[in-house]
């Protein structure tokens, strides 16, 4: 096949233009698509093949403006400024052109070769409101091509913009952003000045350089110092900058700040004349509902509830099926596999720890399914805006919220959404207390033992109680690290409430099909691994000596003549049993187990839970593929279910059932989470005290759980 | 202006009133002046006694009474003043014009020479000044009608203005100005969180939330009614 030119094309635009959606609608490797300003904050990259050229999209971070005010506005400055696009798509949304035209403005400073996809052109037109394209197109000296991306229609034209554009078939004069003449006139000054330097110029345009300059951008600076130019600058700057104050009489910075806006709804009232607010008054009229003050915060807390209620009650009957179905292969595979080593790996190691975790993928689909819908509906910011006082009180910041209700999905992508908080301080608080957002890894824990030892009738409530506790060490240590650790003022509250918007069915399944991948992958690499370490660490090393000693007595069970069959087979079980037990107990995990259990013993924990845990410092998920070979090794009876096995075992009883779930629910993430959180963090000090923490949240917290529960139940 | 010519501010009146009435009528009489004056013939007789002592009038009793030409010059420097100050509240100041007559003449007395003429100075420097003029008087009425510039956070919901100034620097003032809160910008309040703090507001289009702690550092013109 004859190699295809690439152009890399960069999206960019305010966040909730569905610029992720236009990406998907072009590359077809679907992402996550939020309604959360900021969901976007990692690079996202696709490519698709169109005539001869292979069109490579790199999917900027969500920004309203490019001051490089947050990292996402750094990134995507920093990419378009150093040319590293040869084509800037700048997405905007239809129904709202004249905040997104703002950004527009500035993209257009840096004069990329850009081409403007108007999205959500499909509401445009159902609301009626008619953009006058061609003067659009004039004002912006870019095409402008109507786009949407959830009805998939104008890629095709966007595309041939884009080859045309990169072709130079498409050129449209750009007049540049006039400013205040006092303005102008400083920019002359400076331009002139810049242009001298004649490597610099050709990097980066004079003219957006000046203005940076002038707004004391710090980029600009850096870039100016490097220039030889800087000798003759840095005498002139000051001066520069001195009269013009003060012939505005107000910040530079502020004054170019409005000259913007004023071009953007300048632009604005000149192109688009709206029909009716329709679409304002549905999301009024929801938000009359859901951000009323008596409604407000209960219906918050229902949204809540209800999602755990249906994970749990809708994902019960798909997890019987499954765990079944794994006691059904386990089963199969032992008939088909002489006894040995590979059929105790396959059966008790693989199957076991691997069957255990993906037993709850149901409920970790539900839960994701939830959250998904809340977010691209618009409800997610909404929530933000109902709890931010709360969060102000106990040091957080109202956008921790989206960090935190992500960590009850997984701790990494909830560490790694904390970039949208910019204080230092807010974004390490949050962090800090993610981990007691429980995460859908530490969900099968509690199923398990929940199912175990509570009523069917009551299980729904514990798991919410269980959620609830861990938010409320979750508040509490925040309270603790803003007055101690993390003092300072945090970061402001502006947020845009998105538009409402029904997300379609295959955008919600698609993300929550990205996230049950995530996970399946998760427990076919990692946990596999886990599963296959763990089971050997179970079984060896072999005491022979123990083996040969059993096999002896179990032969003189046999041998003896006054007892009938049935007692005879029965007595033989129990001595496999106490064999398997004894051969655990003399193994690595075993002596783990032996040596950490003085620790917590006054958990309530015996050895073999010792083990279960240490193997959690893995994956979560481990805790239960680990109770899962521990158990099946333990005993050779029937094939029963894990749930079944803990309810019989006589060692265990509630209390030590709540010591566990609180255990399992505060202490360290998994090593995955751990690594994010050091990357994050960024300080090893930071990730040392997290952990130290955390271990000592979850013991503290433990000893007082079981200490009381034992005196009530 | 000399001192012996300085007299009461009563007789200011009088010599005013004379003034207008010589205008209107070519003479006055001692009985339209006592009606002008609101006063009783009496104490107008008192008065015109000593006016033409200070020979600002001609007068005779049951004659007309005319203005002598230092009298005029008298007379009309009380005009000039009356109608400077009054021109200065209504224009300026945006008073109704009655409230500014009425204030005039108790102050046209006492003013002096020199305040008077910055004063008249000022009206005609406000009304020429180049980024000013009757825009800026009329920005100033309008200011001075409302008479509500206010913090953003101490509006209602329900409430519309016009964003006056962003005085946070730095971060939040980025972020607000990003947002599109700059000077002229309209907007209305829709509500507050269940808890009251952060607010929601439509600007640009679109909604917005930001705490009342933001919400302090912008100035807003709160438009009347609702």
């Amino acid at each position: 096949m004859k190699e295809k030119k690439e152009i890399i094309v960069a999206l960019a635009g305010n966040p909730n233009s569905g610029k992720t959606s236009l990406f998907n609608a072009i590359a077809g490797t679907h992402l996550k698509v939020g309604n959360w300003p900021g969901v976007t904050v990692e690079k996202y990259e696709g490519y698709v093949d169109y005539k001869e050229y292979r069109i490579r999209l790199v999917d900027l971070p969500g920004t309203y403006s490019i001051n490089a005010y947050s990292p996402e506005e750094t990134i995507a400055r920093d990419f378009i400024a150093e040319k590293k696009a040869d084509i800037v798509v700048n997405v905007v949304d239809g129904t709202s052109l004249e905040r997104n035209l703002y950004l527009t403005t500035q993209l257009l400073e840096l004069d990329p070769k850009m081409v403007v996809a108007l999205n959500m052109y499909d509401e445009v037109e159902k609301l009626k409101i008619a953009i006058d394209f061609k003067m659009l197109q004039k004002l912006l000296g870019s095409h402008v091509v109507p786009v949407s991306a959830v009805k998939k229609t104008g890629i095709e034209a966007l595309l041939d913009h884009v080859v045309r554009t990169y072709e130079n078939k498409i050129v449209i004069p750009r007049d540049k952003i006039s400013y205040s003449e006092e303005i102008e006139e400083a920019l002359a000054e400076l331009q002139g000045l810049l242009e001298t330097d004649i490597p610099l110029s050709a990097k980066f345009s004079p003219r957006w350089l000046a203005v940076k300059l002038l707004e004391n951008d710090q980029f600009a600076y850096s870039l100016a110092k490097e220039s030889p130019v800087w000798v003759r600058l840095e005498n002139k700057l000051p001066g520069i900058l001195n009269t013009l104050e003060g012939r505005l009489k107000e910040r530079v910075a502020q004054r170019i700040s409005e000259d913007r806006h004023a071009f953007a709804r300048g632009a604005y009232k000149e192109t688009v004349k709206t029909a009716n607010e329709e679409k304002r008054t549905i999301t009024d009229r929801i938000d009359s509902v859901v951000l009323n003050r008596l409604l407000g915060l209960p219906l918050f807390l229902f949204i809540m509830w209800l999602i755990f209620q249906i994970t749990f009650t809708f994902g019960r009957v798909p997890m019987e099926w499954l765990q079944s179905f794994f006691v059904f292969l386990g089963d199969k595979a032992a008939a088909l596999l002489p006894e040995g080593i590979l059929r105790s790996l396959l059966v008790d190691g693989i199957i076991a720890g691997v069957g255990g975790v993906v037993g709850f993928l149901p409920n970790i689909l539900l839960l994701f399914l939830g959250l998904s819908f809340l977010e691209s509906t618009g409800y997610m910011a909404r929530a933000a805006f109902v709890v931010d006082r709360a969060f102000h009180k106990i040091g957080l910041h109202g956008k921790s919220f989206i960090p935190m209700v992500t960590g009850f999905g997984c701790s990494v992508p909830a560490f790694m959404a904390c970039r949208t908080l910019k204080n230092r301080g807010d974004r390490l608080a949050t962090m800090m207390v993610i981990p007691f957002m429980s995460c859908g890894a530490k969900l099968p824990v509690y199923v398990l033992l929940i199912g175990a030892f509570f009523p069917a009738s009551m299980s729904a409530n514990i798991l919410f109680a269980v959620y609830l506790f861990g938010i409320l060490v979750a508040v509490l240590s925040a309270k603790l690290f803003k007055a101690t650790i993390f003092k300072g003022r945090s970061e402001p509250f502006v947020m845009e409430l998105p538009v409402y918007r029904l997300p379609t069915l295959q955008s919600v399944l698609m993300q929550m099909w990205i996230k049950a991948w995530m996970y399946l992958k998760k427990a076919g690499t990692v946990i596999l691994a886990v599963s296959i370490i763990v089971w050997v660490v179970c079984n060896f090393p072999v005491d022979a000596g123990l083996s040969r000693e059993y096999r002896a007595r179990v032969e003189a069970v046999n041998q003896d003549k006054t007892a009938d069959a049935g007692t005879k087979a029965a007595a033989a079980a129990a001595l496999e049993n106490e064999l398997a037990a004894r051969q655990l107990e003399y193994s690595f995990a075993g002596r783990t187990g032996k040596v950490i259990e003085p620790f917590i013993k006054p958990l309530g924990f015996d050895w073999r839970l010792g083990v279960a845990l240490t193997a959690g410092f893995a994956a979560k998920e481990v805790v239960v593929a680990t109770m899962g070979t521990i158990y099946a090794l333990g005993e050779t009876g029937e094939s029963e279910s894990l749930t079944q096995r803990l309810r019989t075992d006589p060692a265990y009883d509630p209390a030590i059932a709540l010591s566990l779930i609180i255990f399992v629910l505060l202490y360290v993430p998994c090593l995955s989470a751990t690594s994010v959180f050091h990357q994050e963090g960024g300080e090893l000090k930071m990730t040392l005290f997290y952990i130290g923490y955390t271990m000592a949240a979850a013991w503290i917290l433990s000893f007082a759980v079981y200490q009381t529960a034992k005196a009530f139940l | 202006m000399t001192d012996a010519m300085h007299i009461s501010a009563s007789l200011e009146d009088y010599i005013e009133a004379i003034f207008h009435i010589v205008a209107e009528k070519q003479a006055a009489k001692p009985r339209d002046l006592a009606e002008r004056m609101k006063v009783a013939g009496s104490s107008v007789t008192g008065a015109l006694r000593m006016l033409a002592e200070k020979a600002l009038i001609n007068y005779t009793p049951y004659d007309i009474i005319t203005l002598t030409p230092a009298g005029k010059a008298y007379a009309e420097d009380v005009v000039h003043r009356h109608e400077a100050l009054r021109d200065f509240f209504v224009k300026v100041l945006a008073v109704d014009y009655k409230a500014a007559d009425e204030a005039a003449c108790g102050m046209e007395h006492s003013v002096s020479k020199v305040i008077l003429e910055r004063l008249v100075r000022f009206a005609e420097f406000v009304e020429v000044r180049p980024r000013g003029g009757e825009d800026w008087l009329s920005g100033f009425r309008h200011h001075c009608e409302r008479n509500t510039i206010m913090k953003m956070s101490e509006l209602k919901p329900g409430d519309k203005g016009v964003i006056t100034a962003v005085a946070a620097q730095g971060e939040i003032g980025q972020r607000l100005v990003d947002m599109g809160m700059v000077k002229g910008t309209p907007f209305k309040v829709l509500r507050k969180a269940p808890l009251g703090d952060p607010i929601e507001i439509q600007i640009r289009g679109f909604l917005l939330a930001l705490r009342k702690q933001e919400a302090e550092c912008v100035s807003v013109e709160k438009k009347a009614g609702k």
